[in-house]
């Protein structure tokens, strides 16, 4: 076990940076050891406990931030101002990192303890954040990159954000600086195929006004706030599906107009006409099962929250299905026989892979 | 505060799924596979990867992929009321460019049948399924399907699909041997080819395509019914028998 003089002297090189001018001398190596002794040989404090009561002791007395020194002594802090961490990878709950991310969106804090609150986004995806008031975080502005070092990872019921604290320090980017963050979030999913499924909850719906809350409104209750009146949105929950993969997709009210050439106004009246807010998501389904669609957008657990949307089949069709059957049939070595069969029962049974022009190798 | 709604949205869902992965059981979805009828009809061994019995039922298709789920598009030629007087029963005939597709919705299918009902053949239809077998009195196995979700679709769409059941079948020609060797392997074992023909249907099909691709924009409904004929007179489509043979 360490002598008290070596606690001594590894707590004064763990309190030296963050000591007061004023005080540095109060807790040299002597004072400490002097302190420790006390502690152990004339209050009976167990060795083991020595370290952290004596450690706890002069934090208090001196003064001293305790943000910062708890911040400065977690090792492992990942990203630096030079290389900060991706977004993408703030996935450990309590890890200090330093991230460079632009702030894409502000929210209205619900709560006075709450200095700021929204997304922060990079390259690689986005994260709330949240500045506490009572760390006193200087403002941030949206659409302004900054470098957050020493922010602190949040995990919460799977989710991760960043809290800023009083430790954080903020600096700013110019817009057309080389730090600055131009391309936000396009670590972007693309996905090809055909609405297979539109999933409940489509359509019109209703969701929570309780301030704080999103939740969607079924049978006039929130499942969080009871009864509740809510406010009308539009959205698809649908599964693109293209044979190998298929990819569940939320599209929110932008997209979902887009696509269906609904708006909220008209969905609203739709449902108010037959007094049943399901006849918008049967007209959803109707609309876009069986249609090819290219959607594109961040993973955000099991759904590709889509930005954007086209309709496949225009482009590769446009000028007909010569070029591209023709493209297809090459592309599969295929010079079989058949294409000008009048009934595929008149073709061959057996087809040598090997020896004819089927091959797939 | 919109685009926050949407973030928390989704933030709940990311939750969900974490908790998916931790243990509880959303199993993935099967992916729906695009075949063609031909290829479907002969597609008539099933097996299970698991003893559990509300484990998945896959067919072996003859090109050697499994399918749990299909997607397919075609024309509906007839919808018939087959059930009882008291439990409908609805058997819908779906014509692509290579056969018939069966498709059967009785009341658990709500939905489906609900849109089956009100529809006026022909219309192009997708339907979004699960196939079953089914042995008849005389020992023959058909495929049928049993519809999740059906939709009226434009020629455009049901364009695609041909084109894309092409290339699929094309792909699973190619390369089943490699990507899924055992239900390959199966599907050799069991049908006692190796499905490569089906690379002919595939073209066939496309070039279906090609044939009416000029005034594919805009067919109106005679000449649907026109084409209609001149199909079922080749026997595609004669009450699921066997095709007459018109050119030998």
């Amino acid at each position: 076990m360490s002598t008290l003089r070596e606690d001594a002297q590894s707590l004064h090189e763990q309190l030296v940076p963050h000591l007061p001018d004023d005080c540095a001398d109060e807790y040299d190596v002597d004072a400490l050891e002097t302190l420790f002794d006390s502690y152990v040989n004339t209050y009976r404090v167990p060795r083991t406990q020595a370290f952290e009561s004596v450690r706890g002791h002069v934090l208090k007395e001196a003064g001293i931030d305790t943000d910062a020194f708890w911040a400065a002594q977690r090792d492992g802090e990942r990203g630096t101002t030079d290389d900060p961490l991706p977004l993408a990878e703030c996935t450990t709950d309590n890890e200090w990192v330093t991230i460079r991310a632009k702030v894409v969106e502000l929210w209205e804090p619900q709560h006075e303890s709450i200095h700021q609150v929204g997304l922060i986004s990079d390259e690689s995806g986005r994260l709330k954040f949240t500045a506490w008031a009572k760390s006193d975080p200087p403002d941030i502005e949206e659409d302004t990159t900054y470098t957050f070092k020493d922010v602190v990872v949040e995990e919460y019921e799977g989710s991760y954000s960043v809290k800023i604290n009083s430790r954080s320090e903020i600096i700013e980017h110019a817009h057309d600086s080389e730090e600055a963050v131009t391309d936000v979030g396009t670590m972007t999913t693309t996905q090809e195929g055909f609405f297979v499924a539109i999933q409940g909850q489509s359509g019109l719906i209703k969701r929570c006004s309780a301030s704080d809350c999103t939740r969607v409104v079924t049978g006039g209750e929130c499942s969080e706030h009871g009864a509740a009146d809510g406010e009308f949105d539009l959205r698809i929950k649908a599964v693109i599906d293209d044979g190998r993969t298929a990819q569940e997709c939320l599209f929110t009210r932008g997209v979902t107009e887009e696509i269906t050439e609904i708006d909220l106004e008209e969905a609203k009246k739709m449902a108010a006409d037959t007094l049943d807010f399901t006849v918008v998501s049967d007209r959803f389904t109707d609309l876009l099962i069986g249609r090819r669609f290219t959607v594109e957008g961040p993973l955000l657990g099991r759904y590709l929250l889509v930005d954007e949307v086209g309709e496949t089949p225009e482009r590769a069709f446009s000028e007909g299905y010569q070029e591209a059957v023709v493209e297809l049939l090459a592309e599969h070595n295929y010079d079989g026989p058949g294409l000008t069969a009048a009934s595929i029962e008149d073709l061959p049974r057996s087809y040598d892979v090997q020896a004819g022009g089927v091959g797939g190798d | 505060m919109y685009r926050r709604a949407v973030w928390e949205a989704t933030e709940s869902m990311a939750t969900s799924d974490s908790q998916t992965r931790q243990g509880a059981t959303v199993p993935d979805r099967e992916v729906a596979k695009h075949v063609f009828a031909a290829e479907l009809n002969e597609a008539t061994y099933t097996f299970k990867t698991s003893q559990d019995e509300r484990a998945p039922v896959y067919l072996a298709l003859p090109t050697g992929e499994r399918a749990n789920r299909v997607c397919v598009m075609g024309t509906v030629t007839d919808v018939e009321d087959v059930g009882t007087d008291d439990q409908e029963y609805l058997r819908v005939r779906v014509v692509d460019p290579t056969g018939t597709f069966w498709v059967y919705a009785g009341q658990y299918q709500h939905e489906a049948l609900k849109k089956l009902k009100k529809i006026q053949p022909p219309e192009f239809l997708t339907v979004i399924g699960k196939p079953r077998t089914y042995k008849t009195d005389d020992g023959t196995i058909n495929v049928s399907l049993v519809p999740e979700d059906v939709g009226i679709v434009d020629v455009k769409t049901r364009n695609s699909w041909v084109f894309e059941a092409a290339r699929r079948t094309l792909e699973r020609v190619g390369s089943a041997r490699e990507t899924s060797p055992k239900v390959a392997a199966l599907a050799r074992e069991q049908y006692g080819h190796d499905g490569s023909y089906f690379a002919h249907v595939a073209a066939f099909a496309l070039q279906n395509l090609l044939d009416g691709d000029d005034s594919a924009a805009n067919l109106d409904e005679e000449t649907i019914e026109e084409r209609l004929e001149e199909a079922e007179a080749k026997g595609y489509d004669v009450d699921g028998k066997k095709p007459e043979q018109e050119s030998k």
